[in-house]
């Protein structure tokens, strides 16, 4: 069993880390004391304490929309504690801890990039993305755009320090798992990174659209989620050589692109608990008893087969505007079976 | 297992003798009786696999046939695991073999093949002569396909030792019948014209079957509305669930007794490949997406390259010279 850190600097998304003026007070023991960073990670924390909440901000972002896009899954990206986040699952080098890096990493991208449009950290400010050549002439190329180059530059400094400071052997399983990490870092950051797109505002007299004004803007977090969760699907299998490169498990397959994720170990099943790979097991998981996929009781339980009980669901109906001026519901209950695997 | 005989592979009657087909003693015995018979027992069997695979070809479960060596033949049974488990692929099974069965049957009797049967002999005469129509032509005898599938299939099974379970039996037979009357409610109704120049004058109409495949399509439906009935059943077969048990069961409806395994994973125990190595489509959201048919596992990709013929052009005189073009495909496969 490969063994790798249990801390990870994703336990800054459940710790609460202190507002930026408690660091100008005791700055050396505040980041001695953050769980989970590299030796490398607590010198940028020095250096950059402003932004250690963001990093936290962004890392919480990060395991949401993990557990967001695996909810119906056997492992549904349960955080066990605060100080390895996920437990054991992460050591094995699976397609599940591929997306947990990238999105991880991404989640930072898109929390230091708005933080520097917000103006919350003194060494970045508004994006200075060149104007696009395809933009209309008569559109104005302004506003104050997320600052995706400066957030996309500091989380490839911060999130791959921990791989990057170490030394491994060559052709080791460490380095292949290192090799890995940094793989899937760099997909996380580029899937914000390509994302982000122009907005545009209209200006004019009764919003009219005689002058607009656009700007370079962060997607939706849902969908890089959506998009690292479709490389997940498609992630490649790799192996380390002897001259400490990854490579391709099974050469017929496609070469792996910097934006596709990549996993050296396979997945365990998930089905039962187990604590040396830190299954929590599906035993209790609700399931959906008419599905085909992955949701439906018969593979969330693992063929173990499920049970039936009921619950009463409330809900406000029969809503009526009163003058002047509220609202008014009833409330109407209603039994539903829920299934539950055994 | 009479549903050999639908393999390619499998030799040609004049080479086995009746003795020698992997068919049950009753089965021996009517195929030296009436050996003509036989090249529209073994068409059956072919067209009831065939339309299997096509039916389930992008599904989890695709309806693959075991192979085995020519010694194993008479023991072995054709789709594993699925005959006897009692699933809804199992009910699927009898009811499409059953129908190709009546379809090749009574083709062969149209096509006067057969020294028994013939044309549907009811429909010689007759018709509205008030809407200018009459009977004509070869109606399909379906009666006589249907007769020869239940003597052929059901009474094997009706006179099987109790070894087997009751409930498994009666679910066998009914599903048989399920397919047969698939084949008889989809018959159709053909017409032609004749007259001066094709003018309808005189319109000769004949009763014919629909098409293998819009059997197949019939049946897939039933198979996804399949009933699930008790494994406790007396005389009667009911519904396993207790508050639908009002509701009756109908002739074309297929019954099943035991829920079906995920196909996902293989099991050798059981014959199952899975769904390894199986290509999917990665933008589908149906049974044939990657992510339903790889079962949450992911998928591989790789390129495919396709050589064509274009650009055709004829040359005087007188040949046709083409381009090669080639193009590169993603192809993806379950992990």
């Amino acid at each position: 069993q490969l063994l790798t850190d249990a801390n990870s600097w994703w336990s800054l998304a459940l710790n609460p880390v202190q507002r930026p003026e408690m660091f100008i007070i005791g700055a050396q023991p505040v980041c001695s004391q953050l769980p989970g960073l590299s030796p490398g990670q607590r010198k940028l924390c020095q250096l950059y304490q402003e932004h250690m909440s963001y990093i936290g901000e962004g890392a919480k972002t990060g395991i949401r929309e993990c557990q967001h896009q695996f909810r119906q899954r056997r492992w549904n990206c349960s955080t066990v504690d605060n100080t390895s986040v996920f437990g054991r699952v992460m050591q094995i080098g699976s397609r599940e801890t591929a997306f947990t890096y990238a999105v991880s990493a991404a989640g930072v991208v898109n929390a230091i990039s708005r933080a520097c449009r917000e103006g919350e950290l003194s060494t970045c400010g508004c994006s200075r993305a060149a104007r696009p050549k395809d933009l209309p002439r008569d559109w104005l190329w302004g506003g104050c755009g997320d600052n995706v180059e400066y957030g996309y530059r500091f989380a490839k400094e911060f999130v791959d320090a921990r791989e990057r400071e170490k030394n491994f052997a060559k052709g080791s399983e460490e380095q292949g798992r290192a090799l890995m990490n940094l793989q899937n870092n760099e997909a996380g950051r580029r899937a914000v990174y390509k994302m982000a797109d122009v907005a545009c505002k209209c200006h004019g007299v009764s919003g009219s659209c005689s002058l607009k004004t656009c700007w370079l803007q962060l997607a939706e977090f849902r969908k890089v989620g959506d998009r690292l969760k479709e490389k997940y699907d498609s992630a490649a299998a790799m192996r380390i050589t002897r001259q400490g490169k990854l490579e391709l498990a099974n050469s017929r397959f496609n070469q792996p692109t910097p934006e596709d994720l990549v996993y050296v170990d396979p997945s365990p099943d998930y089905c039962l608990r187990n604590e040396t790979t830190g299954s929590l097991g599906t035993q209790g998981r609700l399931c959906n008893k008419t599905s085909e996929g992955m949701d439906g009781c018969e593979l969330m339980c693992c063929g173990r087969g499920y049970d039936r009980f009921k619950s009463v669901q409330v809900e406000r109906c029969h809503c009526r505007f009163h003058w002047c001026c509220f609202v008014r519901c009833k409330k109407c209950t209603e039994v539903v079976d829920q299934y539950v695997c055994k | 297992n009479w549903m050999w005989l639908g393999i390619a592979s499998f030799g040609v009657p004049e080479k086995l003798g009746c003795a020698d087909l992997p068919l049950n003693s009753r089965q021996k015995e009517l195929c030296k009786r009436k050996p003509y018979l036989l090249p529209s027992i073994r068409e059956g069997a072919r067209l009831g696999i065939q339309e299997c695979r096509s039916q389930f070809r992008h599904e989890r479960w695709n309806c693959m046939v075991a192979t085995t060596t020519s010694t194993q033949l008479a023991t072995a049974p054709l789709f594993g695991y699925e005959l006897s488990s009692g699933t809804k692929e199992t009910a699927f099974i009898y009811a499409i073999m059953a129908a190709g069965l009546v379809h090749s049957v009574t083709r062969s009797c149209s096509a006067g093949n057969m020294t028994e049967c013939s044309c549907d002999t009811t429909l010689q005469n007759g018709g509205s002569p008030s809407e200018g129509w009459h009977w004509g032509g070869c109606s399909d005898d379906v009666q006589y396909g249907m007769w020869f599938s239940r003597k052929f299939l059901d009474l094997p099974i009706r006179n099987t030792t109790g070894k087997e379970s009751r409930v498994l039996l009666a679910m066998n037979l009914h599903n048989n019948e399920a397919g047969r009357q698939a084949v008889a409610k989809l018959m159709s109704v053909d017409c032609r014209c004749h007259g001066v120049s094709g003018s309808c004058a005189v319109k000769t109409c004949w009763k014919t079957m629909s098409s293998f495949e819009k059997i197949g399509h019939f049946l897939k439906d039933k198979y996804e509305n399949s009933i699930q009935i008790s494994d406790k059943t007396k005389r009667k077969m009911r519904r396993r669930e207790k508050d639908q048990r009002q509701t009756p069961i109908l002739k074309d409806d297929l019954l099943y007794v035991h829920k079906s395994p995920n196909y996902c994973v293989e099991n050798k125990k059981l014959g199952i490949p899975g769904t390894q190595g199986r290509e999917c489509n990665r933008t589908s959201g149906g049974a044939d997406g990657c992510n339903l048919l790889c079962c949450g596992r992911g998928y591989n990709t790789h390129v495919v390259r396709h050589v064509e013929r274009c650009e055709c052009k004829f040359i005087w005189c007188c040949y046709v010279r083409c381009r090669r073009c080639e193009s590169m495909t993603d192809v993806h496969t379950c992990k």
